[in-house]
């Protein structure tokens, strides 16, 4: 290994430190904990193979959840036909199936804002940051994703 | 306050934080990227501004957004070569105009004639022009609308188009009157919202909320957008100058991203495009269309008759009438303007801030009950947000920790209190670090941080520092500053 591949080595490092969580996180609130996490290795595996690339970028991580979004599109192309898995097998959600189910009812960009904002208590802005949209696209999606789920949680409640 | 949605979705994804194992470097290095050799581009496909032939991969929906996507072809000046993310220029422009409408504006300001290049280049204008705004007023109108692509008389949401009078401060207070409402307030400096409203019925009705730490709710409401632009997230943008908006010159930036195949449900495109006034800084127009699960969202909103440099109306933030019925909600702890000395005392334990330099500085606390780690330990979360604020130019410090509830047990072995804290923990007495720094001075140098583009993360303990700014090197700048 050489000097300019040791420098890279070790820059990948703290990037992955840096950026792993919220990577995964973001991917997890889109697809679910296993597709989830499977996207977010194939992210920054083609991060590692394309890491001169990106380098280059001002914000690298809401690219990579671009590249984890085309990932995750292969899994589901393979493993289901279905856009968010709730693959209770893997995925217990300590007795919130309901919660899960109507999470997968919800649009992909939906889900990701309600999420990320309220499950991972990112801002408005952080959230904008990591999907790589407006943080008037995130507020959108979260009003019209909280809208829905409130109405789908009581309904259900209610009967 | 949290509802019980929001308090179950927060225990979903806490548990889904720990139960998915985090991804490593030697993991990710180890596995050939499933893209395999496919060109990232070709497959999250954004919306090409450039006259090219289309593989035939894309998408069939993609021809819904032709339209949008051959008016940005039209007018494009420079654009960015997804393959490499290059900018490249293209043919100059007629002629942009250098004196500003003197009915329309009181902006005094030069026009600086040379064309930005790049997204970077407009921030960098911009982000000048902003420093030195104080406020402004002038007319908001929104016009959203929504329908089914698969059939254009099949509307989904009628049309909705509401016109307001906004004023807003560079600390974030704003005063508005119009559709929305009779009036309508928020107060930076109390964190409280107000307003009146017509009822259908033809009464008033009035509001007020406290504990909003920003103005973001009743600001997107009225104007439908952020007016201060933040370009870091936005691929794929084209550049272009405009002859005019207002009355005089203003850049033009579109944004454009897509993904999703036709089979997929979750298949969405998004065009988005903001008009930056080049005197002011300010975007004066925004829009957005969308396409999701066969329907298109429209949303455009412009500000008009701009004035800057303006103060609050004599009114502000607003008074209920005796005797008036005020519906009253909002976090009372939510918010709470505090000095350095305050902030310190009521964060508890160690609480480094950055240098304030000529800036405007707010110090804002709030809390809230949440869970920490996979066995949902009832915690405290505290967070303090310090903003040092040129004009409209801001940067930000958030600094949190998780304190444990009084009498609750740490039921995580991974735990540990530190410092009235909890962090994860390897020797059960100190919080668990990595050993890299990217601060090299100030009081949080050589603390376990790192850097990413226009934010810098710093750990002291349990405490967690997150620094942003408008540049990298701003951000760094200001995480070397802490004292």
């Amino acid at each position: 290994m050489g000097f300019d591949d040791y420098a890279s080595y070790r820059d990948f490092e703290a990037f992955v430190a840096a950026a792993e969580q919220r990577l995964r996180r973001a991917l997890v609130a889109s697809y679910g904990p296993a597709i989830g996490r499977d996207a977010t290795v194939d992210a920054l595996s083609w991060a590692w193979e394309h890491w001169d690339r990106l380098q280059g970028m001002d914000y690298p991580v809401g690219y990579l959840y671009r590249v984890g979004q085309t990932a995750s599109a292969r899994y589901l192309s393979i493993g289901s036909s279905e856009a968010y898995p709730v693959a209770t097998s893997q995925s217990p959600s300590d007795g919130e199936p309901e919660l899960v189910r109507a999470l997968g009812r919800l649009s992909v960009q939906q889900r990701s804002a309600v999420v990320l904002v309220h499950g991972c208590a990112m801002s408005q802005r952080e959230a904008a940051d990591v999907l790589g949209i407006s943080v008037s696209t995130v507020r959108e999606h979260l009003e019209r994703g909280m809208g829905r789920l409130r109405g789908e949680l009581e309904v259900s409640h209610g009967h | 306050m949290d509802t019980e949605v929001e308090q179950r979705i927060a225990r979903l994804a806490q548990h889904w934080d720990t139960s998915t194992r985090p991804v490593a470097a030697d993991e990710a290095r180890s596995r050939p990227s499933a893209i395999g050799a496919l060109d990232i581009h070709s497959v999250v496909a954004p919306v090409r501004p450039v006259p090219q032939a289309i593989p035939a991969r894309r998408w069939i929906w993609m021809a819904a957004a032709a339209s949008i996507v051959a008016l940005v072809v039209a007018v494009a000046a420079i654009v960015r070569e997804p393959s490499n993310g290059s900018i490249s220029s293209a043919p100059a422009e007629s002629t942009v105009p250098t004196t500003a409408a003197p009915d329309e504006t009181a902006v005094t300001t030069p026009v600086v004639e040379e064309r930005p290049t790049t997204v970077s280049d407009v921030m960098a204008q911009a982000t000048t022009r902003l420093s030195a705004l104080q406020s402004f007023r002038a007319t908001a109108t929104v016009r959203t609308t929504q329908r089914s692509i698969d059939d254009a008389t099949a509307v989904v949401a009628p049309e909705s188009t509401t016109v307001n009078d906004i004023t807003l401060m560079a600390d974030g207070s704003l005063w508005m009157h119009g559709d929305l409402s009779l009036w309508g307030s928020y107060d930076a400096s109390t964190g409280m919202s107000r307003g009146a409203f017509l009822a259908a019925d033809g009464t008033t009705q009035y509001q007020e909320i406290v504990g909003w730490t920003d103005n973001s709710t009743p600001l997107l409401i009225a104007l439908g957008y952020d007016p201060v632009m933040r370009f870091d997230a936005v691929q794929d943008t084209v550049v272009e100058v405009v002859d005019r908006q207002l009355g005089r010159p203003a850049w033009r930036l579109t944004a454009s991203f897509a993904y999703g195949t036709p089979e997929d449900t979750t298949a969405f495109s998004q065009v988005e495009t903001y008009t930056i006034d080049q005197e002011s800084g300010l975007i004066v127009e925004y829009g957005r269309t969308s396409i999701n699960n066969g329907i298109e969202d429209v949303t455009e909103a412009k500000i008009s008759d701009l004035q800057v440099d303006v103060d609050l109306p004599a009114e502000f933030p607003g008074a209920f009438p005796d005797g008036a019925v005020v519906d009253r909600s909002g976090n009372p702890d939510g918010f709470a303007l505090l000095t350095p000395e305050t902030a310190s005392q009521r964060f508890g334990g160690e609480l480094l801030l950055p240098a304030q330099g000529d800036a405007e500085q707010r110090i804002v606390l709030s809390s809230s009950d949440g869970v920490w780690g996979d066995q949902a330990i009832p915690v405290t979360n505290f967070q303090v947000t310090v903003q040092l604020r040129t004009g409209f130019v801001t940067k930000s410090v958030v600094v949190s920790k998780a304190v444990l509830q009084l009498g609750t047990p740490i039921s995580d072995p991974g735990a540990v209190v530190v410092d009235g804290a909890l962090c994860r923990s390897q020797d059960g007495v100190t919080c668990t670090d990595t050993p890299d720094s990217a601060i090299t001075s100030g009081a949080l140098a050589g603390r376990p941080s790192t850097q990413e583009g226009r934010i810098v993360t710093a750990t002291s303990g349990p405490v967690r520092y997150v620094i942003m700014a408008q540049t990298a090197d701003d951000a760094l700048a200001t995480a070397n500053s802490f004292s």
